[in-house]
């Protein structure tokens, strides 16, 4: 058998199929087929490895979950006028008894009834983490206050918290003054300021809800639940654009870490006059967060280097290759970081890339970020 | 087994005509079957698998949309195959223009997975994503359904309408491109 008849046998098999007797022969002899064989075996394993990256069932179930409060789109005519407004009418009233009746109200943090509910512990002086709670993991800011209410099922009274929950076990619900904000899996964001809830959702998709409304939010969205003074309901879920976002960037800023950064009421100044410049989009804002920060920023990024948490000191190896060419303590860092045989190999990696960005900024004289 | 199989098909047939009339446990039923196929589909153009799960869910509430529209029963698979693509694509664009790409990859390699080259694993997955995404369409329903759910040339055949050499033919021409592509690349 010559090589071009064994390559086109190479081509047409597939992973799953047995390879001809008498190319396994010619392949013992042939170097270059055994390579285009190698080639094909491992682009098969890529494909295959591609596929699978990442996949767990049972994911969908959240977006079928939220399926069922979508509308369909469909032009309402005729005879069906009729049946569409009562469907409207018993979901509103729907909604409003199903909040009534979910909402104990007054209760102490909304406790259910036949429940030991339990208020986790969390000081006014320092962020507090807890691993499980009711299959979340939470974060909370100093000071916040939530209880354990129902199994997946917590009140989040004041403060603010990021929830990360597991999917497959069912909605997880985060009830805030006068709403709830329901989640199938997903990790978001939660705070609390007197009569306004606002949500940030950094993946998957949540549900703001009360008796006003309902609101799908996505990965990347945020959105507000509020009452404004003098009414006696509130308002509608609305959908957060520009304003209010502190939770949002915050969060998809610094995932997981935001609780612990210093200095976290200048960052967010800042991050609100980011935002206020651009069309909201958080990652974006992040970036640019990053980007001007300017030395407040490089000194905390340069802290960073050495936290605790994986992530935090990635996003500072990456935010010091962005730091002025001769900036001494960028430099320092990054090559410790790069340095450091206890590191994790990418973050390493990144941390060799950001010191060439720097040596190349100053070969070609840009000294800027 | 043809008569296993044709029932089969019946049953999914009833399941997408319930769905096209509106009955959302319908399509909940009809999705939750394709639900690997649906990322697969996603993550082989993405490469990244928070894009390909947000994808799959914007795929599904367009499908839903849009699933009155269908016309064809047995084009259901290929259809939502279609939807998952375009969705995948409106993913693809929003990560271009929201710039984020180095920050996210960076983080995924910093994910304490193990002592190997998570990064060029990654990288490496990235680009075989972005040689998938140059693929024509139908290509990639065939790579996903072949890769991801191990079907056999004929259930594929079966399931695209096609006979069972177009799709050997279909699937080894595709995967000669990937090959070439990468080859390409690299070099």
């Amino acid at each position: 058998m010559n090589c071009a008849r064994a390559g086109e046998i190479l081509r047409e098999t597939g992973p799953r199929d047995a390879l001809d007797a008498g190319v396994l022969e010619h392949l013992e002899g042939c170097p270059a087929c055994r390579k285009l064989a190698g080639e094909y075996r491992r682009l098969d394993a890529d494909l295959a490895g591609l596929y699978a990256s990442g996949f767990e069932p049972g994911r969908l179930e959240d977006a079928l979950a939220g399926l069922q409060e979508l509308p369909r789109r469909r032009a309402v005519r005729g005879g069906r006028l009729l049946a569409a407004a009562a469907a409207l009418l018993l979901a509103v009233g729907g909604t409003w008894f199903a909040l009534r009746g979910r909402d104990p109200g007054p209760g102490p943090d909304g406790a259910r009834p036949g429940f030991n509910p339990r208020r986790l512990a969390i000081s006014d002086s320092a962020p507090a983490r807890f691993d499980d709670v009711e299959g979340a993991r939470v974060a909370a800011r100093a000071g916040s206050r939530i209880t354990v209410t129902a199994p997946r099922r917590v009140n989040l009274a004041a403060g603010a918290a990021l929830f990360k929950v597991a999917p497959g076990g069912g909605a997880f619900v985060v009830e805030v003054p006068d709403g709830a904000v329901s989640v199938p899996g997903t990790e978001f964001a939660v705070s609390v300021e007197g009569e306004v809830t606002r949500v940030a959702v950094r993946s998957g998709r949540v549900r703001l809800e009360n008796v006003s409304g309902r609101l799908m939010l996505k990965g990347g969205q945020a959105g507000e639940l509020a009452r404004r003074p003098g009414d006696r309901s509130p308002a509608a879920p609305a959908r957060l654009e520009h304003e209010g976002l502190s939770v949002a960037a915050e969060t998809l800023w610094r995932p997981w870490a935001w609780l612990d950064a210093p200095e976290r009421s200048e960052r967010l100044e800042h991050l609100r006059g980011v935002l206020s410049r651009e069309p909201y989009d958080p990652r974006l804002a992040a970036r640019k967060l990053l980007a001007e920060a300017g030395e407040e920023g490089l000194r905390a990024a340069i802290s960073w280097t050495t936290a605790k948490t994986p992530r935090l000191r990635l996003e500072a190896v990456l935010f010091l290759g962005r730091a002025p060419a001769g900036h001494a303590g960028a430099h320092g860092a990054l090559r410790a970081a790069a340095g450091n045989r206890r590191e994790q190999p990418g973050i390493r990696r990144v941390a060799e890339r950001s010191l060439e960005a720097l040596a190349e900024r100053k070969a070609s004289g840009s000294g800027g970020k | 087994m043809t008569t296993e199989a044709s029932r089969s098909g019946a049953a999914e047939d009833r399941l997408v005509r319930r769905a096209v009339r509106g009955d959302r446990q319908a399509f909940a039923e009809l999705v939750r079957r394709e639900e690997r196929y649906m990322y697969a589909l996603a993550m082989g153009r993405l490469g990244d698998e928070h894009l390909a799960r947000d994808a799959v869910q914007d795929a599904l509430l367009s499908a839903w949309e849009k699933v009155r529209d269908l016309r064809e029963p047995r084009a259901f698979r290929s259809w939502l195959g279609r939807v998952v693509i375009n969705a995948a694509i409106s993913a693809g664009r929003k990560r271009r223009s929201g710039e984020h790409v180095a920050l996210e990859e960076g983080m995924d390699a910093a994910h304490p997975a193990g002592p190997g080259d998570a990064a060029e694993a990654q990288e490496r997955r990235r680009r075989l994503a972005g040689a998938v995404a140059a693929l024509e369409e139908d290509r990639q329903i065939l790579l996903a359904m072949y890769y991801s759910e191990g079907l056999s040339y004929a259930e594929i055949a079966g399931r695209l309408g096609i006979t069972v050499g177009a799709v050997r033919g279909r699937l080894f021409q595709a995967r000669e491109k990937l090959r070439a592509m990468l080859e390409e690349e690299a070099s």
